[in-house]
């Protein structure tokens, strides 16, 4: 608990002592790790679902529209700090999200149709 | 079949070891003091599913915290539990070792830094004046009529932020490699801040938690840290002369 006293930063910090999520564990063991050579057989399927879309590109007119936008709704005449309060009670807050939250949103969207699929399974 | 999660000096024990792929029990193929964490699959393929590999990181994790831990990579799969002696334990035993003894203090901590778009997209209208008149000019403006002033501002922005991204991720590295024996930063999904994998000796992973909590309190309202750790190394083992 040392670090939730220490101050109000404690929000921005989330620790974890594992992978919680499929996103951490498919950027650790997919493609990281000890691998062995050709006596072995790795036969893993099921991947390119999970990877894919996880990705956005940033150089298109589309998505220079979609920062454009979202810089004309932000609201300049308010403090910092009451402007980041006020956005986080907002309910248009999640489509101000788009461009950065993208892909976190992209590796959930592939958490669920992963999750869809072990429970067919 | 028998899939292998990692390798481990002989000694180290199984205690709470999670089951493992498919829910099978893990168990070790021993040979010249080292130990190959293994469990049997049923099949020749191995699915990427969302459990499995879970699972397949659990193990590793519980192994970390009770010694050093040579992880493999999800998927590697042999014949059977003889096959892993003969074909993983026996000829590649020197390096195996050698490998165990590099590592044996070190862990992994991974850092993943993800902007407030909200935040920094503010930060960016306030500090360059050129970007501010452009999203003056297009903010109440009629779509058609400022379509190629919103482009402008767009790639502005995007350039922008490209800016801030690099030299953030300048300063939160410079902060944290020096606490660390090595380390690896990626070029990542464009939404985040900065990624990156840092090999720490135990003792110092303390420091590196202070070092993050500072980081996080200087940050704070435009950047959140995703912390993770202490791994096994991950990023950072491999067989000399192979990747």
């Amino acid at each position: 608990m040392a670090v939730a006293t220490r101050g109000t930063a404690s929000n921005y910090l989330q620790r974890a002592p594992s992978p919680s999520g499929l996103a951490d564990v498919i950027d650790l063991i997919l493609d990281k790790g000890l691998v062995i050579d050709a006596y072995i057989r790795i036969a893993v399927i099921g991947i390119e679902l999970i990877t894919i879309d996880a990705r956005i590109v940033i150089a298109s007119v589309d998505t220079y529209l979609r920062f454009a936008e979202a810089v004309n709704r932000l609201d300049l005449t308010q403090t910092e700090a009451a402007g980041l309060a006020e956005l986080r009670g907002n309910g248009d807050h999640d489509k101000g999200k788009g461009m950065i939250e993208g892909a976190k949103e992209a590796f959930s969207r592939d958490d669920d149709k992963e999750r869809q699929k072990a429970k067919k399974d | 079949m028998t899939v292998v999660y990692g390798i481990v000096p002989a000694e180290t024990p199984l205690d709470g070891v999670p089951a493992g792929i498919g829910g099978a029990p893990v168990g070790r193929v021993v040979s010249g003091g080292l130990a190959a964490l293994v469990s049997p699959v049923e099949g020749e393929e191995l699915r990427a599913t969302r459990r499995d590999l879970l699972s397949h990181s659990a193990v590793l994790e519980r192994a970390i915290a009770a010694g050093p831990v040579l992880p493999l990579r999800f998927g590697i799969v042999l014949r059977d539990e003889d096959a892993v002696a003969e074909e993983l334990l026996e000829p590649r035993r020197d390096e195996l070792t050698a490998l165990l003894e590099r590592f044996e203090r070190l862990v992994e901590l991974r850092v993943k830094a993800f902007y407030d778009e909200e935040a920094v997209l503010r930060e960016i209208v306030r500090s360059d004046p050129a970007i501010a008149r452009l999203n003056e000019a297009t903010r109440d403006a009629p779509d058609a009529a400022a379509h190629a002033h919103r482009v402008r501002l767009g790639e502005a922005v995007a350039r922008a932020l490209e800016a801030t991204r690099e030299s953030d991720s300048q300063a939160i590295f410079a902060r944290l490699r020096p606490l660390a024996e090595d380390a690896v930063v990626e070029d990542g999904e464009s939404s985040l801040a900065f990624t990156a994998s840092f090999l720490v000796d135990r003792s110092r992973v303390e420091a590196f938690d202070a070092a993050m909590d500072e980081l996080a309190r200087e940050h704070e309202g435009r950047i959140t840290f995703k912390y993770l750790g202490p791994l096994p190394p991950h990023s950072f083992v491999s067989f000399p002369g192979e990747g």
